[in-house]
């Protein structure tokens, strides 16, 4: 029997891996990623002591006797910096699952059932987004008393509709495709079909979106705790540029060094989920 | 008029071959048409782009002269070609819906080609001959057409528009890059001779892409027929469709399926009723809140018997309802009312738990090779799926799995590919193999051939007749195509506006039509009537 010869793209196609490190953006990202990853999780080992403690002087300029200085209480920045990377990338981290989760299966439930089921999680979804996102988190905090599961709770309360509306979008046009229905006609359930045929060709957008979402998650986090809405008894990078704005023209490294973690941070993780993008979503690849 | 020589076109070097077109030559004389055949690949449509400037960055002439009018017309500067390109060489495409701007009034999109071209008329004169050029094209009502948006239209009406606008300042070539591929095959029809007429009347050159040999014998007058970039035969219609001298010529006309009916089956009668349908029912509202419903009734009161190994032909336009009956069968859309007894049992109303079991009977093909296989699985997971999920063990589905990629042609190292890496016709082998790893003993397939080539299609055709017969499966065959359900059905159902307008054994529906709609069906078939080289 005469057959057409096949076209095999697989093997020429790069990989992952170059496909991401080929945006150079991308790979300084994840460098710096790294590095914050890495203090954050040495910060006991390199800094064995509550962060809290006064250690020093008050306001000792940084590179003296402590490497980044210390605050107006004596308390060492640099040891501040670890323990609140820690702080931040756990917040972060956690919202963004709880998030993700709580995003994806409404959005799935919704794309999938069509129906009074989307039109009744759609207009659950666009009740959260009416409400300003940062307001309504601080709302949250308020009346939960702050805590890091209070922060976890309002930071993914506020960030989940765009997942919502993202997944339900994917589902759209997937649960479309005919190979939906020829899995109904074998007679999977809906549950098998959802997560275990769709699910996994929409993962890609999904990550990428995840990705960003921890940094705006950082943000939000450390907005929070600027505005004395963190867990008291945690050091994070916003409550240091809240104790230090006071000092601002004496002690500037108060708040630059932590500001200028923050936009590191923030930076490396959307140049991250830009390189993702480029690896993972092959419509919008450059050619 | 138009004389071509020696036309190449590179590839870039990722590409499958090094010319896309390679050493093309032909010639067009006045009131001629030329028609170009070929399938998927082959060149042709980038071999009119060539002529017309219209290449893709990409893509390069390399080589070759095309002449119109003693100027070479693959090396006029952009600005010579602007005044060529819809004055004296028009084209018209498959899909006139994106060919047409959606935000602009048919009439206004026809005007501006005027107002490009003739920027000395008065707003008078271009009114009136627009009107003039609607009337031509025989579109009812051109004042309310001139008004009209294109997603007010039908296809056919959109391609008619596009037409006007093409020929409006009667050039002296047109090309038509498959106009009529994506029309009803009434709608077809009528095209054909709207083009055929217009060109006697105003002696236009029309070079005619199209896939699809009956529409070749419809209306060409020449015949090139493209194989991977070259020319393999050229000559008249005639001679290239009755003697061919080129081997692959010879294989695409061999491919095209006969009009000549199948002979009923007479043992089938004996055979038990398998499939038994009585007045289905299913009616789509798109109702909102604020807005009245539209309601549309896909199947209306449509029934019909299957013996146990017939194969029913249901036979259509698009919105026929003929998908949705098919789709009503192996219930992935809810009747409204009515009864579909697979071998006594009702699909319709058996509850979830009953239905598992009804599923395994009957299983289902899909048209669209793309969409059709799940892209993240390996060929071999997505076979043995079923079998798991109805209890057989990893290891023993694998082992069907396997030992249906290679009944279907594909063989055992196809297994743990990803659908990507294989062509159209490959995956709907993927698709079949993937349907009969339930052991069905119905199988509903849903225009399983009209994506593929014609060649390609005649391929897999023989393949299900070939698992038909191993296996002694019934089939319901959806297709649009009068060509396919006559080579492969035993009974035809043809369905007008969700209704049954006639149902019959294949030869008695094809010899002696009742309803006048299936013999406007019977008689826009392109080529019908043609004698193919290895006819008689």
């Amino acid at each position: 029997m005469m057959l057409e010869t096949s076209a095999s793209e697989q093997s020429a196609a790069p990989t992952f891996r170059k496909l991401f490190f080929r945006n150079k953006g991308a790979s300084i990202g994840l460098v710096i990623f790294l590095v914050i990853a890495f203090l954050a999780l040495a910060a006991p080992i390199l800094f064995p002591f509550d962060p809290f403690s006064n250690v020093g002087a008050p306001f000792e300029k940084p590179f003296s006797s402590f490497l980044l200085g210390t605050d107006q209480l004596g308390r060492d920045v640099a040891a501040g910096l670890a323990h609140g990377a820690r702080t931040s990338l756990l917040l972060a981290l956690l919202a963004t699952f709880v998030s993700l989760c709580v995003g994806t299966l409404l959005g799935c439930l919704s794309g999938y059932y069509g129906g009074w089921v989307d039109q009744l999680l759609m207009r659950i979804t666009e009740f959260f987004q009416t409400i300003p996102s940062f307001v309504f988190a601080i709302v949250l905090v308020a009346i939960m008393q702050p805590s890091i599961e209070s922060i976890v709770i309002a930071i993914a309360v506020v960030t989940w509709p765009p997942i919502a509306r993202l997944v339900r979008g994917e589902m759209l046009t997937i649960r479309r495709r005919e190979f939906v229905e020829a899995c109904i006609c074998l007679g999977m359930r809906d549950a098998q079909i959802i997560f275990r045929e769709i699910l996994p060709n929409i993962l890609s957008p999904i990550i990428v979106t995840g990705s960003l979402m921890v940094a705006t998650a950082i943000l939000i986090e450390s907005a929070l705790a600027f505005l004395g809405l963190g867990d008291p008894n945690i050091m994070s990078w916003g409550f240091m540029i809240g104790a230090g704005r006071s000092f601002l023209r004496d002690a500037w490294w108060l708040c630059a060094i932590p500001g200028l973690a923050i936009l590191l941070t923030v930076l490396s993780i959307n140049l991250i989920g830009e390189g993702l993008n480029d690896a993972l979503n092959p419509r919008l690849r450059k050619m | 008029m138009l004389s071509v020589k020696d036309l190449s076109v590179r590839l870039p070097q990722t590409g499958d071959r090094e010319f896309a077109v390679q050493g093309v030559s032909f010639d067009l004389n006045k009131g001629e048409t030329l028609c170009v055949v070929g399938e998927s690949g082959s060149g042709k449509s980038v071999m009119v782009k060539a002529l017309l400037g219209l290449l893709p960055n990409k893509l390069l002439v390399a080589n070759g002269t095309a002449h119109f009018e003693g100027r070479d017309i693959l090396r006029l500067p952009e600005r010579s070609m602007q005044s060529i390109r819809g004055r004296r060489i028009a084209m018209i495409f498959q899909e006139p819906m994106s060919a047409l701007n959606p935000l602009h009034s048919i009439g206004r999109q026809i005007e501006e080609v005027l107002f490009i071209h003739e920027p000395q008329w008065t707003k008078q004169r271009r009114l009136s001959k627009v009107l003039e050029i609607l009337e031509s094209v025989k579109l009812p009502n051109p004042d309310l057409i001139f008004h009209s948006y294109p997603h007010q239209l039908s296809g056919g009406q959109r391609q008619r528009a596009m037409i006007a606008m093409a020929l409006i300042l009667r050039p002296d070539i047109l090309i038509a890059d498959e106009p009529t591929t994506a029309l009803d095959v009434t709608t077809q029809a009528e095209i054909l001779s709207l083009i055929k007429n217009l060109q006697a009347h105003e002696g236009t050159g029309v070079i005619f892409i199209t896939h699809d040999i009956g529409v070749v014998a419809e209306i060409g007058e020449t015949a090139l027929v493209m194989n991977g970039g070259s020319v393999v035969e050229r000559g008249s219609v005639e001679q290239v469709l009755t003697s061919p001298q080129d081997v692959y010529t010879q294989m695409l006309i061999s491919a095209v399926p006969r009009l000549s009916p199948r002979v009923h089956n007479a043992s089938l009668g004996a055979q038990p009723i398998k499939v038994a349908a009585t007045s289905v029912n299913k009616t789509f509202r798109s109702s909102s809140l604020f807005k009245r419903g539209r309601v549309v009734k896909a199947v209306d009161d449509v029934g019909f018997e299957v013996r146990s190994g017939e194969t029913l032909g249901i036979v259509g336009e698009s919105g026929s309802g003929k998908s949705t009956l098919a789709r009503c069968i192996v219930r992935l859309i809810e009747v409204d009312s009515g009864s579909i007894l697979i071998d006594a049992e009702d699909v319709t109303s058996s509850s979830n738990k009953n239905l598992l079991p009804l599923r395994r009977k009957m299983q289902m093909v899909f048209q669209d090779p793309y969409g059709s296989l799940n892209p993240r699985l390996t060929v071999v997971r997505m076979i043995a799926q079923g079998p798991i999920l109805h209890g057989m063990s990893e290891q023993e589905a694998i082992e069907k799995a396997l030992d249906l990629l290679e009944l279907v042609g594909l063989g055992r190292s196809a297994a743990n590919r990803f659908p990507n890496e294989f062509s159209g016709g490959q995956r709907q082998r993927i698709g079949i193999a993937r349907a009969l790893a339930l052991n069905p003993s119905i199988l509903v397939a849903d225009e399983p051939v009209s994506a593929l080539d014609v060649s390609v299609q005649s391929q897999v055709l023989a393949l299900l007749d070939d698992l038909k017969k191993k296996f002694g499966l019934t089939m319901l065959f959806v297709t649009h195509d009068l060509r396919v359900a006559a080579q492969v059905c035993d009974s035809i159902l043809v369905m007008q506006k969700g209704r049954v307008v006639e149902y019959g054994r294949t030869k008695e529906v094809f010899d002696s039509p009742k309803h006048p709609y299936t013999q406007q069906l019977l008689n826009a078939i392109p080529g019908r009537g043609f004698p193919l080289w290895g006819d008689n």
